[in-house]
């Protein structure tokens, strides 16, 4: 992890003034900016926001960063400190819309009924995959809740790597990189799991193949 | 997509766990909650390749231009010292 702590640590003047030709953090400031400017806007991109949200969250980032230099020590590296400030102001944006769109939800009996709009049973439902055999459904629902009961046994790191692999789909690489292991401890415990599985599951077992 | 309905650990944790600088019972804790929770897990893996994220299929990538006009607004708003 690189190491900022030089540009600005405790022996240098808090950056809190406006930037400006004399300011001698400006050409610091510039470089981070340009450095991390398209990251932390992919960072919001990959979130589903608009372009012009992306835009104004990322310089909303780059506000705080510029405002925190005042306090930012170094006991991280400035990269990781860029991103936790994005993540928290997509964190606040997020709790924010949701605050909103509740707000917009709450509609009183009144002005549903005259809308025609449903009154109840107004919540999402779950989608079904109407084309697959309600039998097959069935077994299928049957397999995986067998197959989930199975994995709760394993030992933590292989229920972990499991998980991972199978619920959230993710590779060897960034299953080793979550859980802070080598890619063949992960390749490792996948094999032992299969193992495992297979035996409790038996002919049920399918999905790990 | 899995979701883990416990407390979402902070970015600041996240960050220190991958420096892997977290307390070994607190690092324990954390795998559980990354195995369940995708939102967590992805911070983490965007973390991890930070500077090297790509915008996603179909976005177009950021221009020099546009780079050029957020640092003037940039610019300017912090010259206002406004919020």
């Amino acid at each position: 992890m690189e190491d900022f702590r030089e540009p600005f640590g405790e022996a240098h003047q808090p950056c809190v003034e406006p930037l400006s030709k004399q300011n001698p953090h400006e050409k610091r400031f510039r470089r981070l900016f340009e450095r991390l400017y398209r990251p932390v806007t992919h960072f919001f991109t990959h979130r589903g926001f608009s372009p012009e949200d992306c835009r104004d969250l990322t310089q909303e980032t780059f506000f705080r960063v510029y405002r925190g230099m005042k306090t930012f020590r170094g006991e991280a590296g400035l990269k990781t400190w860029v991103f936790t400030i994005a993540t928290n102001i997509y964190r606040n944006e997020i709790r924010d819309r949701h605050a909103e769109k509740r707000s917009a939800d709450e509609v009183s009996l009144e002005e549903a009924l005259e809308q025609g709009r449903p009154v109840f049973g107004a919540s999402p439902v779950e989608p079904v995959d109407e084309l697959q055999d309600p039998l097959d459904r069935v077994l299928t629902d049957e397999r995986a809740r067998l197959l989930r009961e199975a994995v709760v046994d394993l030992p933590p790191r292989m229920r972990q790597c499991v998980l991972l692999w199978l619920d959230q789909g993710l590779r060897y690489r960034e299953i080793a990189v979550l859980l802070q292991v080598t890619e063949d401890t992960v390749k490792a415990q996948l094999f032992q799991a299969r193992r495992r599985l297979h035996g409790t599951l038996g002919e049920h077992f399918e999905e790990l193949g | 997509m899995a979701t883990s309905s416990s407390k979402h650990p902070s970015p600041e944790t996240l960050a220190t766990y991958l420096a892997g600088e977290l307390p070994t019972e607190e690092m324990e804790a954390l795998r559980e909650h990354l195995a369940t929770c995708s939102h967590c897990a992805r911070l983490v893996l965007d973390l991890d390749r930070f500077e090297d994220l790509q915008p996603p299929a179909g976005r177009e990538p950021v221009s020099d231009a546009e780079v050029e006009g957020a640092w003037r607004d940039l610019h300017k708003r912090l010259d206002r010292g406004s919020d």
